[in-house]
């Protein structure tokens, strides 16, 4: 059965499946507004500054306004791991769709269509593009091949439960250790009810009459290389 | 609720990215969503058009008030999908009244304008939670998703805005110049047609938007429960009791199976026998060594699937271009001619042909600097790469290091033995004489290398060495040398042997040599 999911899975020709979590459009959106009030102060405080200067200082802020508007993401794309500010605020990043690091050309491509994105107002060719691909790309990213997707962020450890350790007594696929290590490392955010009937549903297989919480913990903390 | 059946991946994820799984969660079952919002929503506005005709901006203000109403019947058509359930539009249909009555009058007036509108509707339409019950379910379910549901609320507004201007503005830009209308005389008196065409637009971009606004609430909603109740582990631990009770099972059958057949093998000693020898022949089979399993992957390798062919036929351009240019007058060459012709052709007395000469001269002047400087610059770094001359630099690199191998003579000073005279005069005695001079040249050389500090590099020959020893101001050790290489050079590629009294007067020479540096 095909689950719906926004995971994107590439296949390095090492064998190795890499995956990412794409981000879509509501949260793309917040992340450039974000960018907008960014880029609309700082011209705003420029503004302010050339204004003394006459027709040369007006001169100066539309070409700072050009440059800003076009290439504000390229260059934070290039050199800020492919987070502008508002992408880095909201957790997200622009790669090519191989999840290789962006680099200047893609970079450029998709920043530079975005006049086809916008067309015919506010992004609206951007949004229909990103709700009718695969994979949340707008115009830009489909000509220059690249996602956006969520920064992973590391893992923080969570602690474990005390218990005494014991290795399986039967064999456990893939899904089922990742499953038993969440039942364990998620301990105290589920209730001690919804814990006690997860692991009477085990009751067969464990064959524990009793404290059967405490017995999958084990094998949870077994997992993950405690003792 | 059978959470085997479920559609979406269960697995924890941050709230943005619940959103995300919402809006495909709306794409993949677009038809029963638009359908459900957009029929009693276009009834009630057609109803409502005819009633208020003067004032088409009620109808549709009202059916927007509404939508908390409308959203409904998708979220009740989702919750059936998420676990592969397929509705029929009877089932809808009669579950409508409930569905649209459920809490009506709060979700109309005070929760119409709630940030958080669409992730709180699962709680009313599908837990059917009421007052104090309620809050507390929120309370719980808010806890870190609050904050993306109201940004949600907040893009979705956006959202309809732009997708009603941006259609109103696409068609503003296909009318074509020809027709004479004033776009914005028609904006401000709008006429009844202008009117009831901009609010149907509204209304249309309402329909486009809403399903996918209340399906992000509903992954919300959705992601909060999997979190809470642990959706993931208990399908996965469902997995495992199942495939236990199904292993269990297939032990009871097999062990009956076995039992009943070793009832009928003890009692046949035939087939007992059989059984053994099969044992055997399994055991002495050879097992894989890496050669023979070498030469499986070989097999493997030469076969077709690593051997893929292709054959690509289609139109392309020949190389004209090529061709052509090989009998014509090379482009520079044309324009060199020109140059000249522009500077020497004829020329006017007036000051400013003066000027354009001049300037042409300068021109040609900067080109020529740059061509000049190019080759310069290739030069260098030619240079640079070792590409010109490599000996020089070679030889610079070596004579740091000197050599331990000269034309195959170990020259490392720890290889000369103490007595080189003695060793010598004992080979030549036992009749090595080619050992003997052999000796000899070598600690010659060592004694070069390491106390005269003479600078031989890799690659010189016996004659380049004796050169190199020529530089040096010790007359006797000049002799010497030449004396010992062309002796060495006689015997070592002539084979002829020299007389005795040549190698004495050599071994006299070496140690005069030196000992006199001592």
């Amino acid at each position: 059965m095909n689950q719906l999911d926004t995971i994107y899975l590439v296949e390095t020709p090492e064998g190795i499946d890499l995956q990412a979590e794409l981000a879509g459009p509501i949260v793309r959106s917040l992340a450039y507004a974000i960018d907008l009030t960014i880029r609309g102060f700082a011209l705003g405080i420029i503004s302010i500054v050339l204004a003394f200067a006459g027709n040369i200082g007006i001169g100066i802020i539309l070409l700072i306004s050009f440059i800003l508007e076009w290439f504000y993401p390229v260059f934070f794309e290039i050199y800020n791991n492919g987070q502008t500010i508002g992408k880095k605020m909201m957790g997200l990043t622009v790669v090519n769709d191989d999840l290789t690091a962006i680099n200047w050309g893609s970079s450029l491509i998709r920043n530079l269509l975005r006049f086809a994105d916008f067309f015919p107002f506010a992004y609206l060719c951007g949004f229909i593009s990103m709700i009718l691909t695969n994979k949340f790309q707008r115009l830009g990213d489909l000509a220059a091949g690249s996602l956006v997707i969520y920064k992973q962020k590391t893992k923080i450890n969570t602690a474990l439960p005390k218990c005494q350790t014991h290795p399986s007594p039967f064999p456990l696929s893939f899904e089922d250790q990742i499953a038993i290590i969440a039942f364990t490392e998620r301990h105290d955010q589920l209730s001690d009810e919804r814990q006690q009937e997860l692991a009477d549903i085990l009751g067969d297989v464990i064959q524990q009459k009793s404290r059967r919480i405490d017995y999958l913990r084990g094998i949870g903390s077994w997992l993950l290389g405690v003792k | 609720m059978n959470l085997s059946r479920i559609t979406v991946k269960p697995r924890i994820r941050n709230s943005h990215e619940s959103v995300d799984l919402g809006l495909i969660m709306a794409k993949s079952w677009w038809k029963p969503l638009y359908l459900s919002w957009f029929i009693p929503a276009f009834i009630f506005y057609c109803m409502l058009s005819i009633i208020f005709y003067e004032d088409n901006w009620l109808a549709l203000l009202l059916t927007w008030w509404l939508k908390p109403l409308w959203d409904r019947a998708p979220l009740y058509i989702a919750s059936r999908k998420l676990f592969n359930d397929d509705v029929s539009v009877k089932e809808i249909i009669k579950a409508l009244p409930k569905i649209y009555s459920t809490d009506i009058f709060a979700w109309l007036l005070w929760r119409r304008f709630s940030f958080t509108r669409s992730f709180d509707m699962p709680v009313t339409v599908l837990e059917a939670q009421k007052h104090s019950q309620r809050r507390k379910r929120l309370d719980t379910l808010h806890q870190g998703s609050s904050n993306a549901a109201s940004w949600l609320t907040v893009v979705c507004v956006h959202l309809e805005a732009i997708v009603s201007m941006g259609i109103l503005g696409l068609l503003m830009l296909l009318i074509p110049e020809e027709v004479d209308v004033n776009l914005m005389s028609m904006m401000i008196d709008k006429t009844f047609i202008v009117d009831f065409l901009t609010n149907f637009l509204t209304f249309l971009s309402m329909t486009l938007i809403a399903p996918f606004y209340t399906m992000a609430g509903f992954s919300l909603y959705i992601n909060r429960r999997i979190k809470l109740e642990a959706w993931d582990i208990e399908i996965r631990f469902r997995n495992l009791a199942d495939t236990h009770a199904r292993k269990l099972n297939f032990a009871a059958v097999c062990f009956i199976f076995i039992s009943f057949f070793s009832i009928s093998t003890f009692s046949n000693d035939v087939y007992a026998d059989d059984v053994y020898v099969n044992d055997v022949n399994v055991r002495t089979s050879a097992p894989l060594t890496p050669e023979s399993s070498k030469v499986m992957i070989d097999d493997i390798l030469k076969g077709e699937d690593f051997h893929k062919k292709k054959k690509i036929s289609g139109w392309r351009l020949k190389d004209m271009e090529k061709e052509k240019s090989d009998d014509e007058v090379p482009q520079w060459l044309i324009f060199i001619i020109e140059l000249l012709e522009s500077l020497f052709g004829d020329t006017d007395d007036t000051e400013k042909s003066k000027g354009y000469t001049f300037a042409n001269l300068l021109e040609m002047l900067l080109w020529l600097t740059l061509a000049f400087s190019l080759v310069y610059l290739v030069y260098r770094i030619l240079k640079y790469l070792d590409v010109i001359s490599p000996t020089s630099k070679n030889a610079e690199a070596d004579s740091v290091v000197a050599p331990d191998v000269l034309f195959g003579l170990d020259v490392r000073k720890d290889s000369i033995p103490v007595n080189v005279i003695e060793q010598t005069m004992s080979l030549w005695n036992k009749g090595q004489h080619r050992e003997a001079i052999g000796l000899l040249y070598r600690s010659t050389l060592s004694l070069l290398i390491h106390r005269f500090l003479f600078e031989f590099y890799h690659g010189c020959t016996e004659q380049e060495c004796s050169d190199i020893v020529q530089q040096s101001d010790n007359k006797a050790l000049k002799e010497f040398v030449v004396h010992i290489t062309s002796i060495w050079q006689q015997i070592a590629y002539a084979h002829s042997i020299p007389a005795e009294q040549q190698i004495k007067s050599l071994c006299s020479q070496w140690s005069e040599v030196s000992n006199n540096e001592k």
